[in-house]
């Protein structure tokens, strides 16, 4: 998960939006795999690494070996106003939006930005696995407590409660060695933080004691990961899932806990814009992403978490894609929320 | 002798072709079939009734439904409303939007501004309607288009202290319809679904309860299909009170059937009787001739024989005009005649006969008088009163034929004869009756039994007076014309 600039959410309220470039961080490119002219050319947009997009995207053109396709790395921001403004780096609309800051994708289908597309894959997903229609969630990424397993003699704390009273007991221990994602500067993190807030009470408890233990704030999953195997922090709260168990699978001795009251699950969704000019291939990409086939691949790709089949396990609580989102993207809620927040976490240190 | 025209009993009733005295515009339908066409329409009609009914209801009711949420989403933001350092600032409340969320999957604007219409939060561009809600606890509800959809607005009022003091700050949630008419559109539908299952029972039933009740029908057609041809005697099938009329009617039309039957056979029975009497006289007086030896045979006797021979043929002929009469009478093709014209043609066919007796006729005659009728039976009618004139008048005479015209036309045929006494007027019309003057006069005593059946056929009357001084005057009356009831009494 990259990082998000949040004063570009910011501006994106406030003013007018034209007058700064959409950034693209990365470009790949995937010619057709027929000889001769592509029969048509997919554009992509998205948040997700190009890398861990790789397998999936050549997976596809596998199936559609006469389209060519052009995968374009950008911020969730950046994401957004690329469908809102149909602009592209090479001057044509994109066909395809991908984007794991599932507030603003709900907002460009409750704007009217996304096209409707039904087929008989996406009439089988679940319910909180598309709206209207039109946003379709293809992974389920859990937000997880990463522990340094060399500091816990026994299991490390497996729910908020049990990690708040051993970080009220042991303050000492714990001081300056927990880290989580700063609302303010991570889209994802503001998501995850808003949910928490809404699931219960206990999250600003937690938060008090980060701030009383001068908590460090983070941009990113990775960077948090990145202190936790260098043995610069104790505890990472709500980093992503699929990245902390690449990063086990790799050696690092990280204890992944899904805190057992509740643990949130981002749902990484697509959507085709309506200004795309090729919404059918658009919407076979789609529906490859939410097959069974789709589904595998995602599942062998280390930084990725499939969707489907969906576990029964209660405390797993996806984030519902609903209007409800729209309520944290306001401008004034998101500033009395930030402003919460940092009274309960950096007005403490 | 038994079988008069009468169906064969064997086939059964309803496959034949309908007689033309009661089948009359001939194309056959079922009462059953038009019974239930007839319900089926009222049901379907009523069926559509209750679609429409429970659509507008379902309608109404999803709209207090989703008006009650969007009211309730508006007033919950609308308590968020606060004053910080001097501003307006809302903390929108989750809750508010995601229960929009849980009905359906329906887009979701919302505004909220000042009195001004400057915008605090919100899309800048969503109408939050004209109307002011009277009071912050009711929201006003409309619908409008925004953003391509139709979308259902609530909006609600909160008046607030600012520093630069009272503020009031109106709270605008919109939602689109999908929902709404998805949800009025399933509700419809299994109206629809219980009025069709309405209709098909209702058919069924009405289907059995139709049958049920046409059931003394059948039984009454078993009944007549399973009798005998010389069997009149009344049905006897036990009838709801609706059917009675009809079995009533059946079994008075099977009276009158075997009257007429039984007048015929009386008839046929008494023609026969009498045709036989001159014959055999006839027969009696050839043979005293053939034993008197050839040449022998008296003036006196062939006179007789001739007499006897005439009246036979006068009788055959009788008897002959008076079916047919009765017979043309009944069923002839009425038509607009002139009753002196009529006269005229009656007169000249009886013209040698008078002339042989020296008599003739006086005509007055008014042409004006018309009559609807059968032309041979009234001119047979007219030539039997004039024939009767011309036998019992006295010789070198005169008969006076009158026509009058009026609203009831009529001919009066007056001679100066021996008349009919009082007592015999109505004798005289009996088949093969004959006055007590006429006893030696040549006659059938059967023409003024044709005249009186022709006169009723047209329902008319035949009347006999004295003719003052001397003689009989035979008087026709026909009922007004352009009447053109069927005549139902002629037959009965």
């Amino acid at each position: 998960m990259r990082c998000a600039v949040l004063t570009a959410l910011i501006a994106l309220f406030a003013l007018p939006q034209a007058a700064q470039a959409i950034e693209i961080e990365q470009i790949r490119n995937y010619p057709a795999l027929q000889e001769g002219t592509p029969r048509s050319l997919l554009h992509v947009v998205g948040t997700t690494d190009a890398d861990a997009m790789d397998g999936l995207v050549r997976a596809f053109r596998a199936q559609q070996p006469d389209v060519a396709i052009v995968y374009h790395q950008a911020t969730s921001v950046d994401v957004y106003r690329a469908v809102t403004e149909a602009e592209t780096a090479d001057g044509e609309p994109y066909d395809l939006a991908i984007s794991s800051a599932m507030d603003l994708q709900i907002k460009l289908v409750n704007d009217g930005h996304a096209r409707l597309h039904r087929s008989a894959a996406t009439a089988r997903l679940p319910r909180w696995a598309s709206w209207r229609e039109r946003i379709f969630g293809f992974t389920r990424e859990p937000a997880v407590i990463a522990y340094d397993s060399r500091a816990f003699a026994a299991a490390p704390p497996q729910s908020r409660f049990e990690l708040l009273s051993l970080l009220r007991s042991e303050e000492g221990r714990f001081a300056g060695r927990i880290a989580t994602y700063d609302p303010k500067v991570s889209g994802l993190g503001y998501l995850f933080a808003t949910q928490d807030s809404l699931q219960s009470e206990t999250y600003w408890r937690l938060m008090e004691v980060f701030g009383n233990l001068s908590a460090r704030l983070s941009c990113c999953s990775g960077e948090m990961l990145d202190m936790l195997e260098a043995g610069q922090i104790t505890v990472a709260y709500n980093v992503l899932g699929s990245y902390a168990q690449a990063r086990r699978d790799a050696g690092a001795p990280i204890a992944i806990v899904y805190p057992e009251d509740y643990t949130l699950l981002m749902v990484r969704t697509a959507l085709i814009p309506t200004t795309s000019d090729n919404p059918g291939d658009a919407g076979s990409f789609i529906d490859f992403l939410v097959s069974p086939e789709g589904q595998r691949v995602i599942a062998g790709e280390v930084s990725l978490a499939p969707a489907l089949p969906e576990g029964d396990d209660g405390a797993l609580i996806p984030v519902r894609l609903g209007p409800g989102l729209l309520v944290f993207l306001d401008g004034m809620k998101r500033r009395a929320f930030l402003s919460e927040w940092e009274s309960a976490v950096t007005e403490r240190r | 002798m038994t079988s008069i025209g009468t169906p064969s009993p064997s086939k059964p009733a309803s496959s034949k072709p309908a007689s033309p005295k009661l089948g009359g515009a001939g194309a056959t339908w079922s009462l059953r079939r038009r019974l239930l066409g007839q319900l089926l329409l009222v049901f379907s009609g009523l069926a559509v009734l209750l679609y429409l009914s429970v659509q507008a209801v379902a309608g109404r009711a999803a709209d207090a439904t989703q008006d009650n949420i969007l009211g309730a989403s508006a007033i919950a933001i609308a308590e968020q409303v606060r004053v910080a350092e001097g501003e307006i600032i809302v903390d929108l409340p989750y809750a508010a939007l995601e229960m929009l969320g849980l009905a359906g999957e329906d887009r979701v604007f919302y505004r909220i501004a000042d009195g001004r219409g400057q915008v605090i939060t919100g899309y800048g561009d969503l109408p939050g309607g004209t109307a002011l809600p009277l009071s912050e606890e009711a929201p006003v509800f409309f619908t409008q288009q925004y953003r391509g959809d139709t979308v259902r607005t609530a909006t609600a009022r909160r008046s607030i202290l600012t520093g630069s003091g009272r503020e009031t700050v109106l709270i605008t949630v919109a939602q689109t319809r999908e929902a709404h008419g998805a949800l009025t559109t399933s509700i419809a539908l299994s109206a629809a679904a219980v009025g069709g299952g309405f209709l098909a029972l209702a058919g069924l039933l009405a289907w059995i309860a139709i049958a049920r009740a046409l059931k003394p029908v059948q039984e009454i057609e078993r009944a007549i299909a399973a009798r005998a041809s010389d069997d009149f005697s009344p049905l006897e099938t036990a009838a709801p009170r609706e059917i009675l009329p009809l079995v009533d009617a059946i079994n008075a039309f099977v009276e009158r059937l075997r009257l007429t039957l039984d007048t015929s056979q009386q008839f046929i029975a008494e023609a026969a009787h009498r045709i036989r009497t001159p014959l055999a006289a006839l027969k009696a007086q050839a043979e005293v001739s053939l034993k008197a030896g050839a040449g022998a045979a008296s003036d006196e006797s062939l006179r007789r024989m001739v007499r006897a021979a005439d009246e036979t043929s006068q009788l055959t002929t009788q008897l002959l005009t008076q079916a047919m009469v009765a017979y043309r009478a009944e069923r002839a093709q009425r038509q607009s005649l002139s009753l002196a014209a009529l006269a005229r043609t009656a007169a000249r066919d009886l013209e040698v006969a008078a002339e042989m007796r020296g008599i003739d006729f006086r005509m007055n005659l008014d042409d004006a008088a018309r009559i609807e009728g059968d032309e041979i039976a009234l001119l047979e009618a007219i030539r039997n009163l004039l024939d009767n004139a011309i036998k019992y008048g006295p010789p070198d005479d005169f008969v006076a034929v009158t026509v009058t015209a009026g609203p009831a036309p009529e001919i009066c045929i007056a001679d100066h004869g021996p008349g009919v006494p009082r007592r015999d007027r109505d004798l005289v019309f009996e088949r093969f009756r004959r006055g007590s003057v006429g006893a030696e006069t040549l006659g059938s005593g059967l023409g003024l039994s044709i005249v009186r059946q022709v006169m009723r056929a047209h329902r008319g009357r035949v009347r006999l007076e004295e003719n003052v001084p001397q003689g009989l005057k035979a008087r026709l009356v026909f009922p007004p014309a352009r009447s053109r009831n069927p005549s139902r009494e002629a037959s009965s």
